[in-house]
């Protein structure tokens, strides 16, 4: 008692004050981090929204299609455009459903669909998978922190740390984004706090992170690997899902690297690619890199009359 | 291993964890494996280079120790510069001196083909090497007793916390904590340790690495195309990277050696509030600063043989004092720009500064403005490409002020990353102690800690970037 006592006491006179008040102060920012995350940004809302599209997909008793990609999916469909196309092939009441988080490609989408839909029994009928010229390579497990907090279910963290996570410094993100909201966010803060205090600010960020990689926008390297594209079509046929993968357009022509056709071929995917399809002009991108909303249109009916 | 990363984090604990239940000697054989095991996370095959210097100079001290003939020691003094300057020299300078006598032959006719040597340059060769070299000339001066063992002097040499990029101690300073049980941590060295591991991060996270992104973007343009204003953004963003990040790393060392109950000397004591080049100078890298006056500007005559020796043997230690950092002509540039300013200084004002009463605070204030934008200045050479590129951005100074979008954004982005870290430091500036927040209310500490926490959680770049010295 008396030497717990002097642990105790020495704790709150030394130094031990100022850890301790760290600690409790580091706790209610996380506790206020949890309160206000969805306010954070549209697509941490986006994320935390899709509990609730499992739970209508689950609910809905029609034909379900869902779309999976990042911001280049949600500038291009317009799930309206779709669904009366499917209408008027004489589908009874189908639904779109939507899971397009940012800057994603296919290892947060192979770990997602599991997490947010298959796992909570959420299955589709239909998914159409939306890429551009690298969406589809195993690039950039690199982001543990997104995909700590948001896409890699319980049971797949074995998986993300034999199969993704071979650094210490990206398995620590990992886990601790997993355990923290106010770590996991800690991007998200930094354009709520300095958009409207620095001048241009979101121009000069992208202008600078393109100066940083130049390329990062350009064809895939030969040297690309496409292991959760495969798991993820592999998944998709287990469960009877009926898998689809279509390019979107870019300012550039593009085309898919072999191996990433090959692999959507192998798992009996179809291939929708639309990357270059009369219509869309120079003038659909409206910066550079996202169609407007007339080039999603155009985009949409392409890819709802695609064989 | 970089001191920002989780690896480190873990290798620490594990090491303090272990280093907090052994005894003294073990606590000595626990720092070399710890700090094998630090350097040789980088390239392993380096580890061959830093045991060889070891064990030379410590053999080295020991047989200029073991002789009172003055031409035997001088000779064994001999031995260890040119054997320390010749790694030196082949992992730093050979690539450039091949390359520069190409450029030479060529123009002289030469058309052949010419074979330029691509060496690895070997993390921290500079730091360990001066560190390396001081032992052996201060045993050589007497003025420091020989390490007791090998063992002794390889702790001194691969002591982690400063292996890679300082402080560059002296035997005198770490020898002696490495060859005398160190005090155990206390609430006092617990408290500062935090206090120079949270700046530490705060300086390389916050400030280095934000102001790393615009600097890059603004150097990585066509100088022709910058204006006036983002030529300056650049520059400035590119002032506090470097010192957010050379002061950062060093006060990281400071704290972590601190909680394992060595001290470090300072390396920085604010160094954009100098009011002259002298006194920059006694602000800025004085780790490295003090070796250069002491090893080089001294025995080579320092002020003793008049004005113009004095003016000569400045230039000398400048030029080398640049050179040291890499083998590139932008950095015999900054040096050269350095030694000119310090010796029209010392025309200027003579010995007067430290005669001089008080100046008012507008004139203090003035005398900073104006050393704080020379300094810039030879940080432009500093980090440009090429002379040309330098050459560039400075005439575009004298040109085209018109405001840009990158400019508003930059100026903004430096103003915010910095303006806090400047009026934190007036404050320790006018308090005239480095550690001057340990003796501040607990309160009151915990609030500015909880600052930079944040700031570290919310501000920090998507990726960790190295740090500027592990380079040079």
């Amino acid at each position: 008692m008396g030497r717990k006592s002097g642990v105790i006491r020495s704790v709150l006179h030394g130094e031990g004050r100022v850890v301790l008040f760290l600690l409790l102060c580091v706790l209610l920012a996380e506790g206020g981090m949890r309160i206000i995350e969805r306010r954070l940004s549209k697509d941490v809302d986006h994320i935390r929204s899709l509990p609730d599209v499992a739970r209508q997909m689950r609910e809905h008793t029609g034909e379900k299609i869902l779309f999976i990609g990042n911001s280049l999916t949600r500038c291009s469909i317009v799930p309206e455009i779709i669904c009366e196309h499917r209408r008027k092939s004489g589908v009874t009441d189908p639904a779109v459903f939507l899971f397009y988080p940012d800057a994603t490609n296919a290892v947060n989408w192979d770990y997602g669909i599991r997490r947010w839909f298959l796992n909570a029994g959420a299955v589709p009928d239909q998914v159409f998978i939306g890429t551009g010229p690298l969406h589809l390579a195993d690039r950039a497990p690199g982001d543990a922190t997104r995909l700590g907090a948001f896409y890699v279910s319980s049971d797949q963290i074995q998986r993300i740390m034999r199969e993704d996570l071979h650094d210490w410094e990206q398995r620590c993100e990992f886990v601790l984004a997993r355990l923290s909201i106010l770590f996991a966010s800690r991007q998200k803060v930094k354009p709520r706090v300095f958009g409207p205090l620095i001048p241009a600010y979101f121009d000069m960020e992208q202008w600078a992170n393109l100066q940083r990689n130049p390329n990062a926008r350009d064809a895939a390297p030969a040297t690309d690997t496409f292991r959760h594209l495969d798991a993820l079509l592999q998944r998709l046929r287990q469960s009877n899902i009926s898998a689809h993968v279509f390019t979107i357009p870019q300012p550039k022509p593009y085309d898919l690297a072999p191996e990433a056709k090959r692999t959507i071929e192998k798992n009996g995917a179809h291939l929708h690619h639309l990357a270059n399809i009369p219509g869309i002009s120079k003038a659909h991108f409206k910066d550079g890199y996202h169609l407007d909303a007339e080039g999603a249109a155009i985009f949409s009916r392409a890819l709802a009359e695609s064989p | 291993m970089l001191f920002h990363t989780f690896t480190f984090w873990t290798f620490f604990a594990i090491v303090a964890a272990l280093y907090s239940v052994l005894r003294f000697r073990a606590q000595n054989a626990l720092l070399l494996v710890a700090g094998y095991i630090f350097y040789g996370w980088w390239d392993w095959r380096f580890l061959i280079l830093i045991a060889l210097s070891t064990v030379v100079d410590y053999a080295v001290g020991r047989r200029i120790s073991l002789t009172d003939d003055p031409i035997g020691r001088k000779r064994w003094l001999i031995v260890s510069l040119v054997f320390n300057l010749s790694l030196l020299g082949v992992f730093k300078y050979l690539g450039f001196a091949v390359a520069q006598v190409g450029s030479l032959a060529h123009f002289f006719g030469y058309s052949g083909p010419w074979w330029v040597p691509h060496i690895i340059l070997p993390a921290g060769i500079s730091f360990y090497t001066f560190q390396s070299l001081a032992y052996t000339i201060e045993v050589y001066k007497r003025t420091t007793k020989p390490a007791p063992t090998l063992f002794d002097y390889a702790v001194y040499v691969s002591f982690f916390p400063q292996l890679l990029a300082g402080p560059i101690e002296r035997p005198g300073h770490l020898l002696g904590q490495v060859i005398t049980p160190r005090p155990r941590l206390n609430d006092q060295r617990f408290s500062e340790g935090l206090y120079f591991i949270i700046r530490g991060l705060f300086l390389k996270i916050v400030v280095a690495d934000n102001l790393s992104l615009i600097a890059n973007s603004i150097f990585a343009q066509p100088a022709s195309d910058l204006t006036a204003w983002e030529v300056l953004a650049g520059i400035y963003a590119f002032a506090f990277q470097i010192y957010g990040d050379f002061c950062g790393y060093s006060t990281m060392a400071q704290g972590i050696a601190r909680w394992l109950g060595f001290e470090l000397m300072d390396n920085f004591n604010q160094p954009y509030f100098a009011t002259s080049p002298r006194d920059f100078w006694r602000r800025w890298h004085i780790s490295l600063s003090s070796w250069l006056r002491d090893y080089l500007f001294i025995p080579l005559g320092g002020n003793r043989d008049g004005t113009a020796r004095t003016c000569r043997n400045l230039m000398i230690t400048m030029l080398l004092g640049g050179l040291w950092h890499g083998a590139s002509w932008t950095f015999i540039a900054w040096g050269a720009f350095h030694g000119a300013w310090l010796v029209l200084h010392r025309l200027w004002c003579g010995d007067q500064a430290r005669k001089a009463p008080q100046p008012s605070i507008w004139l203090t204030a003035l005398k900073m403005l104006a050393t704080f934008h020379l300094v810039c200045i030879g940080w432009l050479f500093f980090r440009a490409q090429s002379m040309s590129q330098a050459w560039t951005m400075l005439t575009r100074l004298t040109a085209d002020w018109h405001w840009s979008p990158l400019a508003a954004y930059a100026l903004s982005m430096i103003a915010v990353f910095t303006l806090p870290l400047l009026l934190y430091e007036a404050w320790v500036e006018r308090k005239g102690k480095l550690l001057a927040l340990t003796d501040a209310p607990w309160l009151a500490r915990g609030l500015v800690y909880l600052a930079m926490i944040l700031a570290l959680i919310y501000f920090s770049p998507d990726l960790p970037s190295e740090f500027i010295y592990f380079q040079f």
